[in-house]
This record gives C-alpha cells, structure tokens and sequence, in this order.
C-alpha cells in the first residue's frame, strides 16, 4: 500500500509538472482532431484514456479521437484504411505490421523529429529505436517497453519444497521439473507438474537461442533451425513432454492455466502475462520471475509494438506529437501499473519495480533484457509463412509424432524455398 | 364495339394501377436491393475478378488468369484444410440431426418446465462462439479441464483433447454439435408440432410401438425439416472458422486447419488476397455441389404431404 501511494504520487507530481509547464499560453486555439486507433481492451482502454486526457491538458489545441478496435480484425482494417486514405492519424502497430506498412511507404519517418530531442531521446532506451528502424527510417514510438519469455515460477512450491531459487541451466530445470512433478491424490496420474512451457514464438526462440541455435544466423541471410544445436533444443523440449513427462500435454496455443491453478511450478512465459496473472493469483501463492536457463548462451528474445503515425496524415505534427508524447516518460507512467511490459524509459524503472504488479519480483532481471537480448527476427520476408512452418515442426516434435532432426530438416526446407521467394505450398 | 371499348378502357385503367403499384413496389425494395447490391453481389463479383490477379490491398491488382486457381489444387495445406473441412462435416451433420431431433422429441413432452428446457438447449445458439470457444478451450485442458476429470470417475484416462492430430477435429465437432443442438432442436420441434395426432392414434390402434412410430410417422413427417436442416447444416459447417481459429489456431500440426481459416490466413496474414478469393470460390463450387446433390437426392428421402 505504501508502496502504490509512493508510486502513485510520483506519477502525480510528475504529470503535473509537465502539465503546468505547458499550460502557460492560454489563449483560444481551434482544436485539430487525430484518430487514434488501437488493439486494446478493458484496462488499457483506461490508461489510454488518461494518457489522452494528459496529452490533451498539455496540448490544448489537439483533440485525440480514439477508436478501440477487437485485435483480430485489427490488422485488416487497418489495411483497408491505407489502402482506402481513410488510415488513422496514429495508431498501434505490432512489430511485424510496422515492417510491412514500412514496406509499403505508408508509415512517417519520425527521427526527422525526435533527432534534435535531446531530452526524449535521454529517457528511451537506444535499443527501442532499432527495434523500429528499418533503412534508417525510424517508423515508430514504443508502446509501452518491450517485451520478451522469462521463467516464472511458483515461489511458494519452491520453497516447501526446499530448492533455492529458479534455475540457472536447463540441466537444473530439468532436475527441479523432476523433483516438484508429483501424484499428490493419489491416483496414479501426475496433478503437479514441474514445468510449463507456453507456445509463444519469444517462449520457442528462448530453448532454441539458449542452446545455441536459432531460426536465423546473425545477419538473418540463412536459416539455422536445423542446426544441431536447434536440434537439441527441440529435442529436449520434446523430451520433457513425452518422456521426462514433467511438462504439461502440449495444447499448442500460449498456455499458462496450469501455473495460475497453482498446479505447474514453473515455465518460460511470454512477460506480459504477468500482470493478469498477478491480478488473478492474488494471494494464492507467490510468484517471481527470473532469466531464463541457459545452455550456450543466455537469451531474451526482444519485441516491441509501437505508435506509427500513417504518412498521408493531414494532421502530421500533431500526431507526432501524440506519438512521442506517449513514448516519453510522462506518457508511460501508466504503463508501470500495467505489469506486461518492461520499461522503455529508464527514469520509470524505480517506479516499474515499485509498482503493485512488479513489487517483490526481480524487474530488475527484466530490465536487463535489453542489455543481452536480441530482437526477434519478425523483420524477415513473408515472416508469418515462416512462423507457420516453425509452429507446425514444434508441434509435432512436442506431441511426439516427429523427432526433432526430421521436423527440424523439414523446417529449414521450406524457410530456405521461402527466402529464395518460392510460393510455398 | 362500345363493349369492346369500355374493355380496353378497363385493361388500360388496370394497368396503369398495377404499374403505379410496380413502381411503388419496386421503391419499397429499393433499400433490399442497394444493400445486395452493395454488401453481396458486387463484392461477389468483385472477389471472382480478384482471384485472378495477384493483390495485396495496398498495391494495384495485377492480373494473372487462372494462376491461383491452378495453385489450388497443387497446395497442401489447401488440400489438408479440404480434408479437415470435410472431416468436420461428415462428424457435425449426421450427429447434429440426430441429436437434435431426439432432443427435440424430448422437449415435445407436455411437463409443466418444459418452457424452462428449452430455453436451457437453445442458450448456447445465442452466446457468442468467441466466449464459447474459450470456455471449451478450458474444459477440454488435459490437466485442469472438467472434460477429462470427468471422465476420470470412469477410469478413463481422456486424451489430450486439443494437443492430439487425432483428438482436436473430434473436439471441434463435439463442441460444435453442442452449440448448433438448439438451433435445429426448435426447427424439429416446430415440425413435430405440426405432425396430425390422428397418425399416432391411428398407429397405436393398430399395435405399432414406440420405434414403429417413430419410423414410419415422426421421420416422414419430419423429413421435410431434416432436408432442411440438412441444407444449411452443410452449408454452415463447410464455413467452419471461429471454433478453429480460437480453440486451435488450426493446430496442432494443421490438424484443424479448415477451408475459411486457410481463407483468412491467405487473405489477412500473407495478404495474398487473390489467391484467398480463389479458395472462396473453390469453397463456394463445393457447396454450391454438395446443395444440388441434395436437392437432386431428396425426392427419394423426403415426403411432402
């Protein structure tokens, strides 16, 4: 409690800092409107809408139309937008969509205008920029940090079950997977599980990066699934389903029932699960996070969604504005009660680590993604047939109808006729 | 000749009533038609024009014949998401009929709560199957799910519903088959409804049991409705897409990859919008061929009375 009050009135004091300061002309302005678009739902909505009402005190002669759209239609009416000149003003692009609007010529180069802000640029960290750079075009302002898999686990079963924190290889997940998977009724069918892995892309790239492998070598020219040490990590996967049987069936689609039932004792997760789950779990049990395993090396797979403003926006500085105001710290305050993302802005990290959502985890493990962590490769060519390909090798291998070289070899088969620009059937 | 006359007055006076009417006819149906007009038959047309060009929404269609088409029958995942469609088919029709029809025999009865039932079969029609599908994803969960710890009172060790090749189409059409039982249940029932009592009462008179009734009255009486169930049944389930978009994302493996989701993965996801119009107008020949077969075969089946 002391802690939200202390975050809370940092927040406060900080908005109206920036609010006062912009405040000092008075005079009568017409508004000019932008449409604002975005994925988001229920509780986002409400921090958006504060965010606005923010920007909109600071700004008083923009008015923020927003229109929240569902998420799975979102792409395609965003899409009939560009292609009808009817696009929002600014709205929310995922990783993958920014690249392919960039592609396109339908997104504003923004470094034209945040290159001489020292003071924006200060407080966001460099790695966010390349995340949405493409041909030195920067094309987007974080929407809220980034995100990456981590390892959650079950504190609480940690410690009655005497193992001292989460482990640091996956020799000593596996172990631990062992140790905490038990018949606690009876009946002769495992009820606790050890581990957990859910079916993000960020949760696969972590087992194939932290074994050594990957989809893509560095410079993304050349697929490296089938490398052995990919191979290994489908392997091991495979191996904690079907014959270690420490980890859950696999269900295909991003899981984590098990651990919020309190019946799985760990697993990587994709990060922005933490805030729901906080909410939740509750007081069940307690939960933390850690970095993930490693084999070779340590991975965190690195992906941020983002404000684009459309380059056929009437109202071009205005949305700009928009869209740096919500990247920069005062925009991003909200996002710290949020609990799905890490900070984008280095000046909100106490408040981050200190919020209800993140309060007693280790954020600080979080934040250090950005250090050692590699973005993802959703830039690549026809990225959504090549996740296709991947999802369906990995479920093989992990319902065990594949071993891992064969769903591998295919795998690579038909990312190298799909970078060589053959129609893949 | 003055008759003759007086005749022809008439006919001109009539028709010139009945054109006034035409027109006002055709005024009233005036917004039917610009909403078909604009909502269906020009994006029909349009969709057949695009699947043969290569279009991608945000750059001009190029024409291209029948390329697409001719990559339809070559595609694998297009001939695998054929097979899964025709899977569900075959699983959701014959037992939705059934099902329901009993069902619907059940709720015939005259028990004082049996307003109360019906309303119970028909609510999954009318809850959204977005909210239904999430809610089955829970049930059918190989560890926390109530499916399998059901079945587990039996000693049954339930499969892992939605992570098996073999199991997830069967859940699909499980679950399917639940939420489109109310839909025809109150079609059955309507039909049942209207079944002469007399053929009954005849029927007993002459010593038929319950099973002899059943086949030689309710079935023809009802065969009508079933060739109508029967139509749309197939025509709903050969557009099989929300249950295997949220449940499965046609997983695993593309074990429930059907026809509308390879539509929507083409057209939104590769943006392929070309090929994606061809495989709905491959989808629309299939069912537009499985509807004339029936309607071709029904007079064999079907008794009108």
């Amino acid at each position: 409690m002391k802690r939200l009050t202390i975050c809370l009135a940092i927040g406060l004091a900080l908005a109206l800092v920036i609010s006062f300061s912009a405040i000092a002309q008075e005079e009568e302005v017409k508004k000019e409107e932008i449409l604002f678009w975005t994925w988001a739902g229920g509780r986002e909505i409400t921090m958006l809408e504060s965010k606005i009402t923010r920007f909109e005190f600071i700004y008083p002669d923009i008015k923020v139309k927003m229109q929240p759209l569902p998420f799975v239609e979102y792409q395609t009416k965003l899409l009939s937008g560009h292609a009808s000149g009817t696009a929002p003003d600014v709205a929310y692009y995922s990783q993958v969509m920014h690249k392919m609007f960039y592609d396109r010529g339908l997104l504003e180069d923004l470094w034209p205008y945040v290159k001489d802000d020292k003071v924006w640029l200060a407080d966001y960290r460099p790695f966010l920029l390349d995340v949405h750079t493409f041909d030195s075009h920067y094309v987007g302002t974080g929407l809220g940090g980034w995100g990456t898999a981590m390892i959650f686990y079950n504190v609480d079963m940690f410690e009655e079950n005497g193992i001292e924190g989460p482990p640091k290889t996956w020799e000593e997940y596996l172990d631990i997977a062992k140790r905490l998977t038990k018949d606690t009724n009876g009946d002769g069918k495992t009820n606790i599980f050890g581990c957990q892995n859910d079916g993000s892309f960020e949760t696969y790239l972590v087992l194939l990066e932290s074994f050594g492998g990957g989809v893509f070598n560095e410079d993304r020219s050349e697929t490296i699934i089938d490398s052995p040490e990919s191979i290994e990590a489908m392997q091991f996967w495979g191996e904690l389903i079907n014959e270690e049987k420490v980890h859950t069936p696999w269900v295909g689609t991003p899981g984590g029932v098990g651990f919020t039932y309190n019946n799985v004792a760990m697993g990587v997760y994709g990060i922005w699960s933490n805030g729901f789950w906080t909410t939740i779990i509750g007081d069940k049990f307690k939960f933390d996070i850690a970095p993930n395993p490693v084999k070779v090396a340590k991975s965190a797979p690195l992906s941020s969604s983002a404000y684009g403003v459309a380059i056929g926006s009437k109202h071009k500085d205005a949305a700009v504005k928009l869209a740096k105001y919500m990247a920069s710290a005062a925009g991003q305050i909200e996002n710290a009660f949020m609990g799905f993302a890490a900070s984008s802005n280095p000046s909100l990290d106490f408040m981050y680590a200190n919020s209800p959502v993140w309060a007693g985890k280790d954020y600080q493990a979080l934040a250090e993604t950005a250090d050692y962590g590699k973005l993802m490769p959703l830039d690549v060519p026809r990225w959504e047939e090549v996740l296709r390909v991947l999802t369906k090798q990995r479920d093989l291998v992990l319902i065990g109808q594949e071993t891992a070289e064969k769903a591998m070899e295919d795998a690579a088969k038909t990312i190298r006729d799909i970078m060589a620009g053959k129609e893949v059937y | 000749m003055h008759d003759n006359k007086r005749k022809r007055r008439k006919i001109r006076g009539f028709s010139k009533v009945g054109s006034i009417e035409a027109r006002w006819g055709y005024f009233f149906l005036l917004p039917n038609i610009i909403g078909f007009l604009t909502f269906t038959l020009i994006p029909v047309a349009v969709s057949l024009f695009l699947s043969l060009c290569r279009y991608d929404i945000l750059t001009p269609a190029r024409f291209v014949g029948l390329l697409n088409y001719s990559r339809l029958l070559r595609d694998s995942y297009n001939l695998n998401a054929l097979k899964n469609t025709l899977y569900y088919t075959l699983g959701v029709i014959p037992s939705g009929i059934i099902i329901s029809l009993f069902l619907a025999i059940l709720v015939n009865q005259k028990l004082k709560e049996i307003v109360l039932y019906r309303a119970l079969f028909f609510l999954p029609v009318i809850t959204s199957m977005v909210a239904v599908s999430v809610v089955w994803a829970w049930l059918y969960d190989p560890v926390n799910g109530y499916i399998n710890y059901i079945l587990r009172w039996f000693g049954i060790d339930g499969p892992n519903w939605l992570g098996s090749t073999t199991w997830a189409m069967p859940a699909i059409i499980i679950m399917s088959v639940w939420k489109g039982l109310g839909f025809n249940m109150v079609i059955y029932l309507a039909a049942l409804q209207g079944i002469p009592e007399q053929l009954y009462e005849a029927a007993r008179i002459d010593g038929a049991g319950w099973w002899a009734q059943f086949r030689h009255i309710t079935l023809p009486m009802v065969s009508p409705t079933t060739f109508f169930v029967l139509i749309m049944s197939v025509i709903g389930s050969f557009q099989v897409f929300d249950q295997a978009y949220i449940m499965t994302r046609g997983g695993p493996a593309e074990a429930t990859t059907t026809m509308v989701y390879q539509i929507y993965v083409n057209a939104f996801q590769y943006f392929r919008m070309g090929y994606a119009s061809a495989i709905a107008w491959l989808l629309f020949f299939i069912i537009l061929g499985a509807s004339l077969f029936q309607i071709k075969f029904q007079k064999r089946w079907v008794f009108y009375e």
